[in-house]
């Protein structure tokens, strides 16, 4: 094969009208408010020559911009070092380097200008955020073609070098020889999951759907009219009881509405569920309104999140979630919900998708610290409050007050030292699993080779007390876990080794 | 691909660890002194704009004297307060580049160590301001798949120690990939 773009190169040079372009629309976007004062302020005190004449310099000064900027912009490829190069920048410039196993896609995008000017976007794509991703604005047909052409036969290269270690690695594993099971969602599942569901979603569906409406239609009354038909309504009530009954019945059907809601929600999403486990990945099938087709190779997911509650564990529904690499040909929304499995085919479908089997391993539990400081935050500033309420007031039942707030305190207490107890973070030999939630139980679960990197933060005050929080950063996510003792370095140190001497593709 | 696991000192749990390099323990390298430098000058063309603003103003009388010193007053304590954060910011950058790894820590109020494997490390890249081209410094970044907070930019090297860490980093991918 030829070695081109072996020598750094320019972009077209009818590029040029492309950076000048979309650097005069940028420039004109910070100033209009500049332009709009001229335009509509004193015009008349102002010499139309000097604002033709300003406007001049300043095209010309961003035109020399522009030639600068694709002068500067120099890209090529290093056939030594399997990488490809860009330069650019006028005041400031930048120099990028992506080696071609790490370049996952090389595709064209045309915006209307660079149509009109028969130039094409190439973009080079690696793993991560779309803001990491190369692009090349100006590239005639010819050119753009044939650098793609030349990045995609490199990372084909790479990946048939891949395919049969892959396959290697497969048969090394001893994963158990794949067991080939379905799972469907009848009607009767989804109404038990619609009415075990957590009901705060559909009381937050009901809001938004109420706040919209009252957005559209707030035009139509006036708040004066509101207030007085408030007040009028309240006033038909003599005594406290009965405002306590009408509380309590829109209560309750809110919350009847808010489980409806719930129900109605879960069959649009998980309508004709159907997850099926093929030789190498499990195919799901889910949706009434958009038919969502998925197939889950075990190398897309990052993490893998197994949720519960009491009533659902007693009926045996677990959920879980997925939390994929978010794929090339598809830049949907990364995180896939499964509910309704049993605890045997949660499990089955966990290890289909693990490398390993999990084991035991150590337990780390944040400082106690965390639970003073929610405690802190749940109840200071509400004391404060009723004092301060209670200062303005003077018709303040101050006992009654009191006796709420310290049952408050009370169930908040018990409530908080119970969601701490649950609290943990599991390292065994190659999964991190963190486990949180006192109602809904939520397992997060990340085979150590699957992380990017970990971010120790310590806060000044907490270096006293040798306390850190850990952020463990996956392809599709961050997890943390907050105040562990320094002791916890150890694990950090561990973690590092298993990610260096891991030679699994993450992905 | 080699097997799952090479060494054979890491049989079991994670107590066997503590024969691990230890990341704490290691020596930071520190920032160009010149970073501190640049962030004062910038400050000061800062400072300058704000006193030519002011002077434009009291001079053309479009704004009473009285504000202009107020404005002028909450100008430069927010300068020195930048001042004060970056002079810090700038004294706890550290980092080490490691056999198999990098580590960069910064922060002022929080301390933030963040640890990239080379081999996890997607693309590097150096950049160069103006104000650093003045003072002839340059910035590594280094990209993961991860998010935002797991990418690392370290600010304030000399050009000859921004092109070795990362030629040091490119070379250790390939170098890996060759060992696969």
């Amino acid at each position: 094969m030829s070695k081109a773009f072996s020598q750094p190169e320019r972009q077209s040079s009818i590029g040029i009208i492309l950076i000048f372009l979309s650097a005069l629309y940028k420039s004109l976007r910070g100033l209009w408010a500049i332009a709009v004062y001229a335009l509509l302020g004193k015009t008349s005190q102002f010499n139309y020559t000097y604002i033709v004449l300003g406007l001049t310099v300043f095209a010309l000064l961003i035109l020399v911009f522009s030639i600068l900027s694709y002068r500067n912009f120099l890209f090529y490829i290093n056939y030594e070092d399997d990488e490809f190069v860009l330069n650019k920048g006028v005041f400031s410039s930048e120099n990028i380097t992506i080696s071609f196993d790490k370049i996952q896609q090389v595709y064209f995008k045309r915006s209307i200008i660079q149509r009109m000017i028969g130039v094409y976007s190439v973009v080079i794509e690696s793993a991560g955020s779309s803001e990491k991703e190369i692009e090349i604005k100006a590239l005639s047909e010819e050119k753009a073609i044939l650098l793609q052409k030349k990045l995609h036969s490199f990372i084909s290269e790479e990946h048939e070098q891949e395919e049969p270690e892959l396959s290697t690695d497969t048969s090394l594993e001893k994963r158990v020889s794949p067991t080939y099971w379905e799972h469907r969602l009848t009607f009767n599942d989804l109404l038990k999951l619609g009415i075990t569901s957590n009901y705060f979603r559909g009381f937050g569906l009901i809001l938004i759907f109420f706040s919209s409406l009252y957005n559209q239609f707030s035009d139509l009354f006036t708040e004066n009219e509101y207030a007085d038909e408030a007040a009028n309504y309240l006033n038909t009530f003599q005594s406290v009881g009965e405002i306590v009954m009408v509380l309590l019945f829109m209560f309750v059907a809110v919350f009847l509405v808010g489980i409806v809601v719930s129900i109605i929600e879960i069959f649009i999403k998980y309508f004709e569920l159907k997850l099926t486990q093929s030789k190498d990945s499990l195919e799901l099938e889910m949706g009434l309104k958009t038919n969502t087709k998925v197939s889950l190779h075990p190398h897309r997911v990052q993490i893998l999140r197994l949720i519960t509650n009491p009533i659902q564990r007693k009926l045996n529904l677990y959920q879980l979630q997925l939390s994929l690499t978010s794929s090339t040909e598809t830049h949907k929304k990364n995180r896939i919900n499964i509910p309704g499995l049993s605890c045997e085919k949660a499990k089955n479908a966990s290890r289909f998708l693990h490398q390993h089997e999990r084991k035991e391993g150590v337990i780390y539990k944040p400082h106690q610290l965390w639970l003073y400081r929610r405690l802190f935050w749940g109840i200071v500033p509400l004391l404060i409050a009723a004092v301060v309420l209670s200062f303005i007031f003077d018709d303040l039942h101050i006992p009654v007050l009191s006796i709420f707030i310290l049952i408050y305190v009370v169930l908040f207490f018990i409530y908080q030292r119970k969601v701490y107890q649950k609290m943990q973070l599991e390292i065994s030999e190659e999964f991190l699993v963190k486990s949180t939630g006192l109602w809904s139980k939520v397992q997060v679960v990340i085979e150590t080779f699957k992380l990017q990197s970990i971010s120790v933060s310590q806060p000044v005050w907490l270096r006293r007390r040798k306390l850190m929080n850990i952020t463990f950063h996956t392809a599709s996510g961050d997890v943390r876990f907050p105040l562990v003792s320094e002791e916890f370095v150890k694990q950090v140190n561990y973690l590092l080794y298993k990610i260096e001497t891991s030679t699994q593709a993450w992905m | 691909m080699a097997t799952i696991e090479p060494h054979t000192n890491f049989t079991n749990n994670a107590i066997s660890s503590q024969e691990l390099p230890d990341y704490k323990l290691e020596a930071l390298e520190k920032v160009s002194k010149r970073l501190l430098k640049k962030i004062l000058t910038g400050l000061i063309v800062f400072l300058t704009l704000t006193l030519i603003v002011a002077a434009i103003l009291y001079l053309e009388e479009w704004v009473k004297l009285n504000y202009i010193f107020v404005g002028l007053l909450g100008a430069i304590g927010l300068l020195l307060l930048m001042f004060i954060y970056h002079f810090f910011a700038q004294k706890n950058y550290g980092y080490v580049v490691r056999e198999k790894d990098i580590l960069f820590q910064k922060g002022v109020l929080v301390i933030k160590t963040t640890i990239i494997p080379f081999n996890r490390v997607q693309h590097v890249s150096t950049t160069q301001s103006l104000f650093d081209k003045y003072f002839k410094l340059k910035n590594v970044k280094v990209f993961t798949a991860g998010g935002q907070g797991s990418d690392i930019k370290i600010p304030g090297l000399t050009p000859q120690k921004a092109l070795q860490i990362k030629e040091w980093i490119a070379h250790k991918i390939v170098e890996e990939k060759i060992d696969e």
